[in-house]
């Protein structure tokens, strides 16, 4: 939790196309958490407004029902953490509990839109690495919709 | 003496693995139990039924274990096997895991599902041998935490080699310990591995599709085709290269594998129906 | 071994019969039966079928008593020799079971000892093929390695080509020049009627020493080497083996594999009139009480939807044009690597016995056009 939030970024997946003064702008954007294990960071329904990025620890992505707690997912360092900061108004759809002792950065997202529009570069190459993530997620769901292990 | 003639041997002891999967420990009925190698199987057939090749997923001085899941006929009728049974045993056949082209080196093993049990002596030769090798890496991925093999084995192997697991499903009841791997494809652990690409001789055991998905993101993080080691599947019914059954291709599967290095299997695995 | 060369009176044919019999063979090989020249035993040369001629095409084959007198002037039908060498059953092994223990008995070895009698040049090399395979590699087949070299092979040198033979493509005839105890070419004109006598073998000598044959002449060996010219030259079918093995594997997705499955019936029969197709699977039949289980190999084929099954899903060759694509590319192109040479020898079975006619020669040669139009 001492590193610089500049620091801290730049390891992340979402930062990988970003230039040193555009993590410099992102930081400025940026505030750090801490959440104990078990505890959620956010919950399913809530309004999705900000982007976490994982610094340390794991977050599950989970829901619940009467058959158990079912968890879709599970992110780790360097991961982007929701993703749907990116439409004004969007909810979560999970619930986002850490498993371990998490440390986030956090992102505001109503700012990160701002500044997407103002510095177009920036925007787009984030744009490109959250496509590249959504790609690779999307890939690895259907890889588990074959259920090969059956 | 006829290379179809079973040899009799006898269950020493069963290990209950999961609800349909079992490990056989086998030893001959009489005199030494054959030199198995990492990667190799054997044929083993329950009296009445079929032979079925499986993988050695141990090999102690005088026991050998095999660990079979129920899918059909002839493995219903070995996991059914108890304590003092006989069966009968053929091999061993087919090719090992490279186990002397990856000393000096990082190793990394990837196994999916019951693919975890051809790799077990490999981990079992890196936990005699450490010294031998770089950094070892296994990647373990099962389809839910109930299929989860060998769990008496993991704190071992963590003590000596990175050992990260993942499931497709989790669904976790109220009065259960939380499951402390991760969720998702088995791919998405091959980031989170530390190896040097260029030194490095991977093992993958699995579902051929996962295989392929873990093949390509192996490849695509620098290691080539032919440090990339694969263990395949076909119909196989003599295991000595006399019935033709496990042909792909230019390959008799029972002869020239199942383990395989990557790069000469890699085009024929995308071609359909092969 | 030096090929000494002979003369046998047709009249004296029967001699040869007697020898191999006093030898301790059991001679099989060409007889009528049912409209068909299959290979059955022989007592005597009056078992051949004397005069009798084979027409073949693809999807038929008819036979015609032409009143010739010669014994040799068809050509291969159904039958292969391998269903003598390796028949399409054979036992393995039983098991017995008492208490929790288990014993496995070996199946007694084969007792037969045969002479084949008519071996074409296209069949000794269907030999060669099915040697490399049973009896060439790590393992070995004993029962079919034990009746194999016991065997006395008496070739014959085709004097007429079938309109399905294709040997002088996949190179293994019309003329036989080794491989084989004694060789036959048969000579007859207005004057004369003999066979050429070839020993290729210590043990081809002892039968033909047996006999008290006379030496063949300059000119009787030039007539017998006419023989095989002529049939050289007469052959049915080609096809053209150039480049075929990188071909065909190349070819794996071409759409012409569907255009064959619209006819193929993947009925096996070719497999079945192959010489060299040799899968198996195992067959067990227990008793009532569970105490014994005998386990016998029997013939299989690639075209079958067990061939390929795994658990938990369909055949890995799940569609008829998987399973002809496996067949024709493991005779052609996949049988070298796996074997160091092709697995087809050019005798044109598959073709006439196809029921519905595909002819392998036709449909290589149309991948192989397919191939080049795109290239």
């Amino acid at each position: 939790m001492t590193a610089r939030p500049q620091n801290r970024l730049q390891t992340n997946a979402l930062c990988a196309e970003l230039t040193p003064a555009q993590i410099d702008k992102l930081a400025c954007l940026a505030r750090s958490e801490h959440h104990t294990a078990g505890t959620f960071v956010f919950r399913e329904g809530e309004l999705a407004t900000d982007l976490y990025l994982i610094d340390a620890g794991r977050v599950g992505l989970e829901l619940c029902s009467p058959r158990g707690v079912h968890t879709i997912d599970t992110l780790d360092r360097d991961d982007a953490l929701g993703l749907s900061w990116m439409y004004p108004g969007a909810r979560w759809l999970f619930d986002a509990r850490a498993t371990e002792p998490l440390d986030l950065v956090v992102i505001d997202g109503q700012r990160l839109h701002a500044l997407c529009e103002q510095d177009t570069d920036l925007g787009m190459r984030l744009m490109r690495a959250m496509a590249r993530e959504v790609i690779e997620r999307l890939q690895a769901t259907r890889a588990r919709l074959l259920d090969f292990y059956r | 003496m006829s290379v179809y003639l079973p040899r009799p041997f006898v269950v020493d002891a069963v290990e209950r693995e999961t609800a349909d999967t079992v490990t056989l420990v086998i030893r001959p009925q009489s005199g030494l139990a054959p030199a198995m190698k990492a990667g190799q199987f054997a044929m083993l057939s329950a009296f009445g039924t079929g032979e079925v090749p499986i993988s050695v997923s141990r090999i102690a001085r005088d026991r050998l274990h095999h660990t079979i899941r129920h899918v059909g006929e002839a493995t219903r009728a070995l996991t059914a096997l108890k304590t003092g049974d006989s069966l009968g045993f053929r091999g061993p056949f087919g090719t090992a895991w490279p186990l002397a082209a990856a000393v000096g080196k990082d190793l990394l093993v990837l196994a999916g599902g019951l693919g975890l049990a051809p790799l077990r002596p490999v981990l079992d030769y890196v936990m005699n041998h450490r010294d031998r090798f770089a950094r070892v890496s296994v990647l373990y991925g099962t389809r839910e935490v109930s299929q989860v093999l060998f769990g008496r084995d993991h704190k071992a192997w963590r003590s000596l080699m990175s050992l990260r697991m993942t499931v497709d499903h989790d669904v976790r009841q109220p009065d259960c310990a939380p499951w402390s791997g991760q969720v998702g494809v088995i791919t998405k652990l091959i980031p989170k591995a530390t190896y040097d690409a260029q030194n490095t001789v991977a093992m993958v055991c699995g579902p051929e599709i996962m295989m392929r998905f873990s093949a390509r993101d192996l490849e695509a993080s620098g290691i080539e085709r032919a440090n990339i080691h694969v263990s395949l599947e076909r119909n196989m019914k003599c295991a000595v290269g006399l019935c033709g059954h496990c042909q792909l291709s230019n390959f008799l599967v029972c002869r020239d594998g199942a383990v395989l290095s990557y790069d000469r299997v890699a085009p024929l695995l995308t071609v359909r129906e092969l | 071994m030096s090929n000494r060369r002979h003369i046998l009176n047709a009249d004296a044919f029967d001699q040869l019969f007697d020898a191999l019999r006093d030898a301790g063979y059991t001679t099989v090989g060409p007889t009528l039966h049912d409209g068909a020249i299959v290979y059955d035993a022989l007592t005597c040369a009056a078992d051949l079928p004397v005069g009798w001629i084979d027409v073949q095409e693809a999807g038929r084959y008819a036979v015609q008593d032409t009143g010739s007198g010669r014994y040799f002037d068809y050509t291969v039908g159904p039958h292969t020799w391998k269903r003598f060498l390796r028949p399409p059953r054979e036992p393995l092994f039983e098991a017995i079971r008492s208490g929790a223990g288990v014993a496995f008995h070996a199946a007694a070895a084969p007792e037969e000892t045969y002479a084949l009698m008519g071996v074409r040049a296209c069949d000794l090399a269907a030999l060669g093929v099915l040697d490399a395979v049973l009896t060439g590699q790590t393992y070995v087949d004993t029962r079919y390695a034990t009746r194999r070299s016991r065997a006395f092979v008496v070739a014959v040198q085709c004097a007429r080509a079938g309109n399905t033979c294709f040997c002088v493509s996949m190179n293994t005839g019309p003329r036989a020049s080794a491989g084989f105890d004694l060789a036959l070419t048969e000579l007859k004109d207005a004057g004369r009627h003999v066979f050429v006598v070839e020993v290729g073998s210590p043990r081809g000598a002892t039968i033909a020493a047996a006999l008290g044959l006379r030496d063949s002449t300059e000119e009787d060996w030039a007539a017998a080497r006419a023989v095989s010219a002529a049939t050289a030259a007469n052959m049915g079918r080609q096809l053209d083996t150039t480049g075929l093995v990188s071909l065909l594997q190349q070819e794996a997705e071409n759409p012409l594999w569907n255009d064959i499955a619209q006819r193929c019936l993947a009925c096996a029969n070719c497999t079945m009139v192959c010489p060299t197709c040799f899968c198996t699977t195992v067959e067990i039949d227990s008793d009532l009480e569970q105490t014994r289980a005998s386990h016998t190999q029997v013939s299989d084929s690639c075209f079958h939807a067990s061939f390929t099954q795994m658990h938990g899903g369909p055949p890995v060759r799940d569609t008829t044009s998987a399973r002809y694509r496996q067949w024709l590319t493991h005779k052609l192109s996949t049988w070298h690597d796996q074997f160091g040479h092709s697995g087809c020898v050019g005798c044109g079975r598959c073709v006439t016995w196809c029921p519905v006619g595909i002819d392998l020669t036709a449909e290589a040669a149309r991948l192989r056009a397919s191939h080049e139009e795109r290239a």
